[in-house]
């Protein structure tokens, strides 16, 4: 048995080149910190890996739909306090008058002015669009009618703006005013033209306006769910986020310790092969002769 | 004869024999390094022996032939795998180019920009009247389309690539087999007297490189006639003619230069042709036609709901994107592209006059509802049904080039709803896609042009239509979760353009592996074959010191014999 030069040679060849490349792919992962840098080296893995970024993507847009949602909450919460804060003074108003503390025409200037306070409330905006609008959140949701100024017109339709949070699932963020504005206008323009007329039922107006204080309630309170489930989706989205952070680091990322240590073993097995090779190459019988 | 003459003649042998010996061993040291060099042994044997005086004596020695140290079943499996290792190393080389291409490892790559995609249409559904938030659908659905286009280009210019490589592996076969040939009837006529022993090295080496390109199989006859076959066994190469291989219409035919013909595509599995082969037929194919699926459902699904959606504005002039063949006849054999995705159903057509109030064309809201029987409808009915209508506001025509085209006149406008056949979806009218694969995928042209357009609400039931409506672009970022029904599978978008992906990885991380196996065992085959048939300088520097004393102690004899015969002369 005998090796020939060709294959003493050549197999230094190979041997060296398959050390050096996997010196390489060890520096490449201790460099890029990546266990994954092409498809191939782990397909499986990268198919996990690419499910994870959909995952994520979607999360972090479920996450600005929530922004933008709550954002829409907010003006909505302040809106809606403000015009019960107005509404409560006008009843108190009311109530005064009834007790004769008020005189009638100071009282129907002041109702005026809630009317106006409120009107602008119910027309808040956010970026631009209306909220209490339904969907037609371009067009100015109230306003005086233009042949009759004691008439406030709804303009806007019945179904109330949403944002997506999910497959299917929508919060409802915006309103429908009428259903929240559209009796108080009424009651309240109703008072401020007769409330110097002495057979004005001051008292059911009183009683419309309880109604209606209580209408508001319930769409505070609708809006602070709303801000609580915007509240709760968002942290499971962020616990849910960094869960798939970790996974994904942990198909994708390489263990730097184990990796650091693979290089110096490749780099050491890549010495090796050299020296060795040097002093078989060295070797000649011819030296000898 | 005398005693010191047979000395002589024995001295002299042995000094050519030696010296013969030194010429084969010089030879091997010179090719020591020569690919394909077969190492060459002198056979030495001693003379007959001849009888004097009753004795026998040998009558010294004389080289019978200068042989090679060849194996030919360990040249036979290693050309086998050979020609499996080359045909892999091609198929490696592609793969991971395809794999560079569809870089998942960027925010450029499909699945990102499907990602993007979807989340555009979501932050339309939180601003639907917001024009930053159209511009970033466009330009997102933009971008993927682009990316559709540049995948499919890519993968098609690879393709290209290869069929010329195959073209010019053809040639080189062909030449190969023209060499194996002439080497051929070289080697017959020498055979006839000696051993030809070079010559046949060159044929090894050409054969060699012949079956890194296809697979083939060869038998040597005691003439030294090699017959080279293709592996469904027509012949290539048999003594000195020659047929030749051709490379027509993506085909690989055999020609046996008298006039047969045969295909041999499917029957060459290995080698650099074999893999190319392979490459294009089943993996660019295969990958091909998913990207040219996956386009076409994401078309047709946006349309679908697009079509029934209504943007910021309505129409004044709509026009299809796809071709109608025959408008008379039943929609069902229209030749619309997406005709057999329609069903039977209905939609509802509004028009609008110039104050934005819907005119009443009869329907319960003052729609126009248009029902679709798959069968029965007509585009020219669809036609005649809208032709005309508000007040001869509205114009329907067949376009001379086969497109469904509505015009409005005098500030009056149009919009669909509704449309439970996918009509319009078939027709491209209020569509968001333009295009059927890969290659054509665009977005809308009317969509470039204004981006009011974009249909992110719907018509409501009363013909209203309001600024803040959401549900179509909602519906549209829904379709991400919808199984689509595939030709393999029903899967959603996102797993089916992953499973892409993931195929091309799976099958290039296969191809490595088979190359690294089938490397491993050409490198021992290969260094069984060269331990058997190649150099080994020390044994070369052995022989050479040995045949050197030899030699010398041969020229020792002829002075032997030299100083018995002065010897003789001196007696008087």
């Amino acid at each position: 048995m005998k090796i020939a030069t060709r294959t003493l040679y050549e197999n230094i060849i190979n041997n060296l080149g398959r050390a050096s490349i996997d010196l390489s792919k060890a520096n490449e992962t201790v460099s890029t910190g990546r266990k994954i840098n092409t498809a191939s080296d782990d397909p499986l893995g990268l198919l996990s890996v690419l499910d994870i970024r959909s995952s994520m993507a979607n999360i972090e847009q479920v996450g600005r739909n929530i922004t933008t949602g709550k954002l829409w909450i907010n003006v909505s919460e302040s809106s809606l306090n403000g015009a019960y804060e107005f509404l409560y003074q006008a009843k108190a108003l009311l109530v005064s008058v009834n007790n004769a503390d008020v005189e009638p025409d100071q009282a129907a200037d002041t109702l005026n002015g809630y009317i106006n306070q409120i009107l602008s409330l119910a027309n808040s905006r956010v970026n631009d669009s209306y909220i209490f609008a339904g969907t037609k959140t371009d067009t100015k949701p109230f306003s005086f009618d233009e042949a009759n100024p004691d008439q406030v017109n709804y303009n806007g339709n019945a179904d109330p703006f949403s944002v997506k949070v999910g497959i299917d699932t929508r919060v409802t963020v915006g309103a429908n005013g009428e259903e929240i504005f559209g009796e108080m206008f009424e009651t309240l323009i109703e008072a401020k033209l007769n409330i110097d007329d002495p057979a004005y039922d001051i008292e059911g107006a009183i009683d419309d306006i309880e109604d209606q204080l209580d209408t508001l309630t319930a769409a505070i309170s609708d809006v602070t769910f709303a801000m609580i489930q915007f509240d709760v989706k968002e942290k499971i989205l962020e616990d849910l986020h960094l869960a798939y952070e970790d996974e994904k680091a942990l198909i994708e990322n390489a263990d730097i310790n184990e990796a650091v240590v693979n290089l110096k073993m490749k780099q050491l097995v890549y010495e090796t092969a050299m020296s060795s090779s040097a002093s078989v190459m060295a070797l000649s019988i011819v030296d000898y002769l | 004869m005398s005693n010191s003459g047979l000395l002589l003649s024995i001295a002299k042998d042995a000094l050519l024999a030696q010296q013969y010996g030194i010429n084969v061993t010089a030879q091997n040291i010179a090719n020591a390094d020569t690919p394909g060099y077969t190492k060459q042994t002198p056979v030495f044997t001693s003379r007959t022996s001849i009888s004097y005086n009753g004795l026998t004596f040998g009558s010294g020695v004389t080289i019978e032939e200068i042989i090679q140290a060849r194996d030919n079943y360990l040249e036979e499996r290693l050309r086998d795998q050979g020609t499996n290792l080359s045909g892999l190393e091609e198929k490696e080389k592609y793969l991971s180019f395809i794999e560079g291409i569809f870089n998942e490892d960027s925010e450029y790559s499909l699945s990102a920009q499907l990602a993007d995609f979807w989340n555009a249409w979501q932050d339309l559904s939180n601003n639907p009247s917001g024009e930053l938030e159209r511009t970033m659908v466009y330009e997102t659905s933009s971008l993927l389309a682009d990316n559709f286009t540049y995948l499919k280009e890519n993968l098609v210019a690879i393709e290209r690539d290869i069929n010329q490589s195959i073209e010019e592996g053809v040639n080189q076969v062909n030449q190969l087999i023209a060499q194996l040939a002439s080497l051929n009837s070289e080697i017959i006529n020498l055979e006839a007297t000696s051993p030809a022993n070079d010559l046949k090295d060159q044929r090894n080496v050409i054969l060699e490189e012949l079956s890194s390109y296809i697979d083939i199989k060869c038998y040597e006859a005691g003439n030294g006639n090699l017959t080279v076959l293709t592996s469904d066994g027509h012949i290539l190469v048999d003594e000195a003619s020659v047929s030749s291989i051709l490379f027509e219409d993506g085909d690989i035919k055999w020609d046996s230069g008298g006039g047969t013909e045969a295909t041999i595509t499917d029957s060459i599995n290995g080698g650099k042709i074999g893999g190319w082969l392979e490459l294009r037929d089943e993996n660019i194919a295969t990958y091909k036609d998913n990207l040219d699926e996956f386009a076409e459902s994401l078309i047709f699904e946006v349309n679908r709901i697009h079509a029934s959606g209504v943007g910021k504005a309505t129409f004044t002039e709509v026009q299809g994107t796809y071709k109608i063949g025959d408008s008379s006849s039943a929609v069902n054999s229209s030749g619309l592209y997406f005709q057999n995705n329609v069903t039977d159903g209905s939609l509802k057509f509004w028009i609008y006059d110039e104050t934005g109030n819907v005119v009443d064309l009869g329907g319960p809201a003052g729609e126009l509802p248009i029902d679709i029987d798959v069968d029965l409808t007509t585009i020219d009915g669809i036609v005649s049904a809208i032709d005309g209508l508000g007040g001869g506001n509205i114009s329907a025509e067949v376009t001379s080039q086969g497109y469904l085209k509505i015009t409005a006149s005098s500030d009056y406008t149009f919009a669909f709803s509704d449309d439970t056949s996918n009509i319009l979806a078939a027709l491209g009218i209020n569509t968001f896609f333009s295009g059927t694969n890969a290659d054509t995928i665009a977005v809308n042209s009317c969509l470039a042009e204004n981006k009011a357009y974009i249909a992110a609400g719907r018509v409501d039931s009363d013909g209203s239509i309001a600024a803040g409506d959401n549900s179509n672009a909602c519906a549209i970022a829904d379709l991400q979760y919808e199984e689509i029904s595939f030709s393999e599978a029903g899967t959603t978008f996102e797993n089916y353009c992953h499973s892409l992906v993931g195929l091309i990885g799976i099958h290039s991380k296969n191809i490595q592996d088979q190359r690294g196996s089938s490397e491993i065992i050409v490198s021992q085959l290969t260094e069984m074959r060269d331990n058997a048939s190649s150099v080994s300088l020390d044994e070369e520097m052995t022989n050479l010191i040995k045949f050197q004393h030899a030699y010398a102690a041969a020229a020792k004899l002829i002075k032997t014999a030299d100083e018995m015969l002065e010897v003789l002369l001196a007696v008087r």
